[in-house]
This record gives structure tokens, C-alpha cells and sequence, in this order.
């Protein structure tokens, strides 16, 4: 299985143009959940996270070349689309018509939107207390909370300190507490 | 690395109620989706390498190429035999004069205001000049004239001078004599009537010795 195969051996057989095609196959295959869900927590919708993750793929495949593996495979990845999101955010947020500060609540819409959404059920509840954090402390919530990532990981894709992820997690948890709480 | 207890209990520490929150996934996928994943993203990141105006058509989209030469619209027969007969060449409109620049009732009144002052500085300037010169002039005519008469003077012998004002009446002397009112004389011959005639050659000599 894909999961199976190292990344360091991924990165190497991609590099070979007789085994790229199948590299590429094993590595979209071993990460590709984890990203979407990254991707699509942070942009809610389906389609726009489904363009976002083509964007990541499109650049890992650009890009693995210079993979210089000063750091794993993983947060290279995670890295890649992080960034992606955040800038498919930045877009959708100049070509929009409402004011930046209203951002947040377009994408609670966009929740409210999901033809699943129940109001009265917990984990939608949770959804839109998420939506009501600023898009990096939201990034930082997700890779912590649902990916388990340790901040030493997390230093790198997001390219803050270590103290400084710490402080925005603390934040984070404290204002989803706060959201659940009282709505 | 840290273990999944050391996460949880970071959470915890922070608030046992999003700590207790133990919720499945509300977002779903479309069914099969990460089945053909792989293979679209694959295909997606090699469409990517290609530039699209090194293919050619034929590559890029045959039905495109295919259709290139079957005609949608018509014109009527004849119509491009026709079309240069009917042509209305339109006269070239006279060009339109357009002033660079408008001067403004504000612009024309500050010109004139200095143009004012500059004619009227000017006005000053000169008149004090001419009247320098004038009097410059009227006192160059002056010493010319005393020098002319100077020059002209020593060439004439003092004897000629001294008929010359014998016989002249006009003498600097004024025409009216001024009478005394008392003796009735005249008081030039008053007041000479102490000074001797010797006295008097002498002075006049001393006066008009040029």
C-alpha cells in the first residue's frame, strides 16, 4: 500500500522519470485524505477545496524536483496547502462584496450552506465556532486538534514560533469553549 | 514527538469542555471521490507542464480544427462585387480648434495689475532720469555758455569792454529809477553820492575784469 512506502523513497523514485508517474500515484494516495480534510476544513465548501487541493498537486508536482529534504515530506505537504488555502481565502475575500470583517460570518453561511448542516447537532456547532476564529489561528486549531501535529511540525508550515503557536492554540480553544457555551 | 496523551491533555488543561467534545466529521465527500482522485490529480499536474501555444490545434481540441472551415453566416450574391461602388467615403470633419489653454478672468486681472505696476515703475523711473538729465543739461548749457563767453571774452581788449558798457544803458540795472519819496531823487544817485568817480572806474574794472 502506498501508506507503506517511506517518504524519503517516495521522493526518490519521483525523481526518476521512469517511476514519477507511479511516485506521484503513491504519494496523492498516502496524503491525499489528510490534506483534502486540512483543505476543506479551512474553506468549507467541497468544490472549493477539491480546486485547492488540485492547486497543491499541481505545485508538489512542480516542485518535488527541489525537494531539498531539509524537512519530512509530510509538512512540506502540509505546507504547500496551507498556503494554498489561505491565498484561495485572500481571493475569495477581495472578490467578494462584503467587508473583510464580515468574512467570517460568509463562511459560517457557507456552513449553514452544507446540505447536511443541523443547527441542533454538536459537531455543527463546533464547525461554525471554528469559522468565528481569524484564518491562521483557525489553520493553527485544525493541525493541532484534528491532525495531532506537534508544534515543532507546526513551526515549519506555518513558519511562526513555537511560543507564538502555543499562545493562538490557548486563544483558539478558549473562544470555541466560549462559542459553544453560550449559543 | 508528542504523543497523542500529551496533545489531549493540553486541551484538557485548557477546557475540559472542548476536551470532552468527541464529534464525527459533520462534512461528507461525494461518493468515490478519493478513488479517482489520484488519477485527475496526475492528469491535472501534467496538463499543467504543457504550454498551451507550443500544441497544436489539432492536439489541443480536434472537433475546434475540424470546424474551421465550415461557413456559419451568408451574404446576399453579389454583395462584395457591389460593396466598393457603394461605399460612402465620409468627408473629413474641419478639425476642431481647441485653445491650449484659457485664460481665465483671474489670470487676465493679475496680468494687467502687473503689467500696471511694471508700466507705471517704468513711468517713474524715466521721469526722474529726464529730470536729471534736465537739469544735468540746463547746467552743461550753463557752463557752457559762461565758458563760451569766458572764451570769447579774453579775446576782446579791455578797452573795447569799457566803451562796449559806456555805451551800453542796459546794464543789469533795472529800467525804473526808484525815487525817495522825501528828497525826491532817485535812490541810486543817493547812495553814490559819498563814492567818487575814480572809486567807481575802480570797482567796475575789478567787476568786470574778464
Amino acid at each position: 500500500m502506498a501508506e507503506d512506502i517511506d517518504d524519503v523513497s517516495l521522493v526518490k523514485h519521483f525523481k526518476l522519470p521512469e517511476s514519477r508517474d507511479t511516485a506521484f500515484t503513491s504519494i496523492v494516495k498516502k496524503y491525499q485524505q489528510k490534506l483534502y480534510w486540512h483543505v476543506r476544513r479551512m474553506v468549507v465548501d467541497h468544490d472549493d477545496a477539491n480546486d485547492v487541493i488540485q492547486n497543491v498537486f499541481i505545485k508538489v508536482w512542480k516542485g518535488l524536483d527541489g525537494f531539498r529534504e531539509d524537512s519530512t515530506l509530510y509538512t512540506w505537504l502540509y505546507r504547500i496547502a496551507t498556503n494554498e488555502s489561505l491565498s484561495f481565502l485572500e481571493q475569495k475575500k477581495r472578490k467578494s462584496t462584503v467587508s473583510l470583517s464580515d468574512n467570517e460570518a460568509d463562511l459560517s453561511e457557507t456552513v449553514r450552506a452544507d446540505k447536511d448542516f443541523d443547527a441542533s447537532k454538536l459537531e455543527w456547532k463546533l464547525q461554525l465556532a471554528i469559522q468565528q476564529l481569524p484564518e491562521k489561528q483557525r489553520a493553527v486549531f485544525h493541525l493541532r486538534y484534528y491532525d495531532e501535529m506537534p508544534y515543532a511540525e507546526m513551526s515549519t508550515v506555518l513558519d511562526t514560533s513555537e511560543g507564538a503557536l502555543k499562545a493562538s492554540y490557548h486563544i483558539a480553544v478558549k473562544k470555541i469553549e466560549e462559542f459553544i457555551l453560550n449559543h | 514527538m508528542e504523543s497523542r496523551k500529551t496533545i489531549e491533555e493540553e486541551i484538557r488543561s485548557i477546557s475540559p469542555v472542548v476536551a470532552d467534545l468527541s464529534l464525527p466529521n459533520p462534512y461528507s465527500v461525494p461518493a468515490g471521490y478519493f478513488d479517482q482522485l489520484p488519477a485527475q490529480l496526475l492528469c491535472a499536474a501534467k496538463a499543467a507542464d504543457v504550454k498551451v501555444e507550443d500544441m497544436a490545434e489539432t492536439e489541443l481540441s480536434p472537433l475546434l480544427a475540424s470546424l474551421r472551415t465550415l461557413p456559419a453566416y451568408r451574404v446576399p450574391d453579389g454583395y462584395f462585387d457591389e460593396l466598393a461602388k457603394t461605399l460612402v467615403i465620409p468627408q473629413p470633419a474641419p478639425a476642431k480648434v481647441i485653445q491650449m489653454k484659457r485664460f481665465g478672468y483671474r489670470q487676465m486681472l493679475a496680468a494687467a495689475v502687473v503689467a500696471g505696476l511694471v508700466f507705471l515703475g517704468s513711468w517713474f523711473f524715466f521721469l526722474q532720469g529726464k529730470n536729471d538729465g534736465q537739469d544735468s543739461m540746463a547746467m552743461n548749457s550753463q557752463v557752457i555758455s559762461d565758458k563760451a563767453i569766458h572764451d570769447q571774452t579774453t579775446k576782446i581788449p579791455d578797452a573795447e569792454l569799457l566803451t562796449y558798457l559806456d555805451s551800453t544803458e542796459d546794464f543789469g540795472v533795472p529800467d525804473e529809477v526808484i525815487i525817495d519819496p522825501e528828497s525826491g531823487y532817485d535812490l541810486a544817485s543817493l547812495m553814490l553820492t559819498d563814492i567818487s568817480d575814480e572809486e567807481l572806474e575802480d570797482y567796475i574794472d575789478q567787476t568786470y575784469a574778464f
